[in-house]
């Protein structure tokens, strides 16, 4: 009787951690992911970028405009190069989704003008396949 | 803020006995999804803190139009003890995509009131996450921003 309870609460256990170290993972890999599209959008490294993206993407520009996928990496590809760093990013999971937020510093050259910008984000990630994909995301401004 | 409740519970009733037709007809989902947002500005407007504790999740977190990052609790908080009297918050030009258990409701919202006593305007575009969560939907992520320049 004893081993008995003793296997099922090790079963338990075990249930538990794997899925708490479950979690964890799929925080850690959108993180790492929003890092990557940081790199990627400073480097305007499309390929990333559209694998980075589902096709279905929801994207708000830190300037209010709403954009598909392929208008955001026609954007990239446009644009003047951007710095980008991330800062302070919260990952939380809900099942198949995880959320992420943190703050963007964003430093360029604009109309001849240098400018550096805060900002903070809001993404929601889904598991596709064997990867993790952006399904939207908006950046706003931060007014201190 | 009675008849919000009420709506809330026959509609969280409803949800739950259509639970797994609910969840996996998009086509409900977006219905359903709509109508939680219109209760969630409905409830913003009159300030039913009730409301919105049950349309948002625990772990729910909220971006304002100023970059401001909130709790649940700190959201509830800040809108109980807000000094803004919004007389109108109107949503417009609601989509949603649906992906199995998740809804993302993007759209504008107008909002005219009283902050102090002094007349306001704002006009957000929003993301709202939805998630099929314990039988019913609820607001897992919210992010706005003003598109007034």
């Amino acid at each position: 009787m004893r081993t008995t309870i003793a296997l099922l609460t090790l079963f338990c256990w075990g249930t538990l951690a794997a899925a708490a170290q479950s979690r964890t993972d799929a925080e850690s890999k959108v993180v790492a992911l929003e890092i990557l599209w940081g790199e990627a959008a400073q480097f305007r490294d499309i390929k990333a970028l559209d694998s980075i993206f589902d096709d279905h993407l929801s994207y708000v520009h830190v300037d209010g405009r709403l954009m598909t996928k392929l208008e955001v990496l026609a954007d990239t590809r446009a644009v003047n190069a951007v710095n980008i760093v991330l800062e302070s990013s919260v990952a939380h999971s809900h099942g198949n989704v995880v959320i992420v937020t943190g703050i963007l510093h964003l430093k360029g050259v604009e109309s001849g003008k240098p400018y550096l910008r805060y900002a903070r984000y809001l993404d929601t990630w889904l598991p596709q396949g064997d990867q993790w994909v952006c399904v939207s995301s908006m950046t706003t401004p931060i007014r201190r | 803020m009675k008849v919000t409740a009420v709506l809330l519970g026959v509609f969280g009733v409803l949800a739950a006995l259509g639970a797994d037709s609910a969840k996996k007809d998009a086509a409900d989902v977006k219905v359903i999804v709509l109508r939680l947002e219109h209760l969630k500005f409905d409830a913003q407007h009159r300030k039913d803190i009730a409301a919105l504790n049950s349309m948002l999740d625990d772990a729910v977190m909220w971006v304002d139009p100023n970059g401001a990052l909130f709790t649940k609790a700190a959201y509830l908080t800040a809108v109980h003890d807000s000094n803004l009297q919004p007389e109108q918050i109107v949503p417009e030009s609601l989509t949603v995509k649906v992906f199995d258990d998740i809804a993302i409701v993007v759209g504008i919202y107008d909002e005219k009131g009283l902050n102090a006593g002094h007349p306001y305007h704002q006009r957000c575009r929003f993301i709202d996450t939805w998630a099929w969560k314990k039988g019913k939907w609820v607001c897992i992520g919210a992010t706005a921003t003003s598109v007034i320049s």
